[in-house]
């Protein structure tokens, strides 16, 4: 058809305008591939980690320390898994290191780089405050009176985003950090505070926590939809996921609408040529199609563009999205779905938002 | 007859806004004449030239082209009916700016079934070396030429022109006269012009005077003239 070669020719007369219009939906979709990109890789990476270290259904505390045999007792009655874990916080020069005993069952830690403590003089840390602070393996750190070598970093699935108290509200890599020591170091550490983390494999928490109450004195239950430490590694990526699909509808509705600004002259001038075209016996599919196809070439420039740019960029791209979080390992891709997105819904919702009139 | 218009009513708006742009109109015309229709403005000339062209539908009354019952026809048909048998030249040409010369003409053969061939088209209308030229780079009568072209490609059974020499001067005028005058005798097509311009009517088979929405005159011209006579 020869009504095609408009294309190519309107382009080159108004190429400001086109390329103005491709670049407006190439920071639209780079937006919501940022968001998305984020968004869903650090949920998959927050329900691997939660998945593979057992993360905690809720930890509580009480006035009185369970026994160990109870332990088991009270796992078999309510079918729960149950774990015991020391620890202690010690300070120094104004900065915390809070020192947890090795734990197999639940909310277990993960060495993310080096190797794990296996002597009494070596401990892994966590790698948010070692990067804040300068701090390599191989470097020594005072805990207490004694001084310990890094042989590695290491995370734990309930402090992905590193709060030091529950209450607070924002993360703390400046001045505190979780480490593991081998089990003969912690021992001779003195004194430690206890707490207790719990898996659920049945809907029986108020029974549970009654009896706990009854027998040891509930001091705090925190459950881990109430625990910002682990809620805010899913909804915040959840809330990316979300921003994304917003960002993919509301900001090519601003692009349309300066474009039509700009256009308002060629539109009133192109009314005459399809009333024309209409009187020549073009069905109102073949000039819909045609002038859609206006609009449809900076959504399909920016959508090809933007995509080709992320998916080679996608790792540091996504990497943007951890600030608030530990330095997680996190995998960030371009998965076709997105792709698929990024590309029809500019293609299709441009040439749409002109045609009815925006 | 090619063309039959019986009782054609035409309102447009309600109330005390109500025009009748056709009041009953019946006029017919055969196949292959020039039929040139006169009015003032606002008389209903460009109404029953787009009821005709099928751009528009009546409010009641019958229009006929060839057999076939136009006032009838839904949406989908009077596209159709438009697209194979009616070719329309505008007063300001309605080329489009940014196809050359060939292209305008190519865009309505590429949608029908069975266009004319361009290059011998063109070149019976003498604008076959305008082909790589755009409208912007043409005078007006050179224009109206590729527009007469363009609405010819399809072969329709009728040409409607709407003032078709209204932004020429007389030199101009002549030239799209002639071009007119020779497609009616060599193609046969059966041509309606529309216009202000009496003088035109010395050219035409059929002359309808057309007034207040209503026929109010249609002779037969018994002293046709060529183009070359016409006093514009």
């Amino acid at each position: 058809m020869v009504l095609k070669k408009r294309y190519r020719r309107d382009i080159r007369h108004n190429l400001s305008l086109y390329v103005s219009a491709t670049i407006l939906t190439v920071l639209a979709l780079l937006l919501f591939y940022l968001y998305d990109i984020c968004g869903t890789g650090i949920l998959s990476y927050a329900n691997k980690i939660f998945a593979s270290q057992k993360i905690e259904d809720a930890n509580f505390s009480t006035y009185l320390e369970i026994p160990d045999r109870e332990i088991a007792e009270y796992e078999k009655k309510y079918n729960l898994e149950l774990e015991k874990q020391h620890y202690l916080n010690l300070e120094n020069d104004g900065i915390t290191a809070r020192v947890f005993e090795r734990n197999s069952k639940i909310d277990i830690h993960y060495v993310t780089a080096g190797r794990d403590a296996t002597a009494d003089n070596e401990i892994v840390i966590s790698e948010g405050f070692a990067q804040n602070m300068g701090i390599l393996i191989g470097d020594s750190l005072e805990i207490g009176d004694k001084t310990y070598t890094i042989t590695g970093f290491a995370e734990r699935p309930d402090y992905l985003f590193m709060l030091q108290n529950l209450g607070d509200a924002d993360k703390n890599i400046s001045s505190f950090f979780i480490c593991y020591m081998t089990d003969h170091a912690f021992d001779d550490l003195g004194e430690t505070s206890c707490q207790y983390f719990v898996r659920y494999h049945e809907d029986n928490h108020r029974n549970f926590r009654k009896d706990i109450n009854d027998n040891y004195t509930l001091r705090t239950y925190t459950a881990a939809k109430d625990n910002l430490r682990i809620n805010m590694v899913t909804d915040q990526p959840e809330l990316f996921i979300t921003m994304g699909h917003i960002s993919l509808f509301i900001l090519p509705l601003m692009a349309v609408v300066l474009i039509s600004t700009i256009l308002s002259r060629k539109i009133r001038n192109e009314q005459k040529m399809i009333g024309t075209l209409a009187a020549y016996g073009y069905t109102n599919h073949q000039i819909i199609r045609h002038y859609a196809g206006f609009a449809a070439i900076p959504g399909i420039l920016g959508g090809i563009l933007t995509t080709v740019l992320v998916a080679i960029l996608a790792q540091p791209y996504g990497n943007l999205g951890l600030m608030d979080y530990e330095p997680l390992k996190a995998d960030f891709k371009l998965h076709i779905p997105q792709m698929i997105l990024g590309i029809i819904i500019p293609t299709l919702l441009l040439p749409f938002l002109r045609l009815t009139g925006f | 007859m090619l063309l039959t218009i019986s009782n054609a009513v035409k309102v447009y708006g309600s109330g005390d806004t109500q025009v009748h742009a056709l009041d009953g109109v019946n006029f017919s015309l055969d196949k292959g004449k020039i039929c040139v229709i006169l009015g003032p403005s606002g008389s209903g000339k460009s109404t029953l030239m787009n009821m005709i062209g099928g751009v528009d539908s009546l409010d009641s009354g019958i229009l006929t082209v060839d057999d076939r019952e136009i006032s009838k026809m839904n949406k989908k048909e009077l596209t159709q009916y438009r697209k194979e048998d009616v070719g329309f030249v505008f007063q300001f040409y309605n080329l489009i700016d940014d196809l050359s010369a060939e292209e305008n003409i190519q865009v309505v053969a590429d949608i029908c079934e069975s266009p004319l061939d361009l290059e011998d088209l063109m070149e019976s209308l003498g604008i076959a070396q305008l082909k790589n030229r755009f409208p912007r780079e043409l005078s007006g009568g050179q224009q109206q030429r590729i527009a007469i072209a363009r609405a010819m490609v399809k072969n329709p059974k009728i040409l409607l022109c709407d003032e078709l020499t209204g932004a020429l001067d007389s030199h101009s005028s002549r030239s799209v006269l002639t071009v007119v005058e020779k497609l009616n005798q060599v193609y046969g097509t059966t041509v309606i012009m529309i216009t202000h311009n009496a003088a035109i009517s010395a050219m035409a088979d059929q002359i309808v005077y057309i007034k207040d929405g209503k026929i109010s005159k249609s002779i037969l011209n018994p002293q046709k003239a060529p183009v070359s006579q016409l006093d514009l």
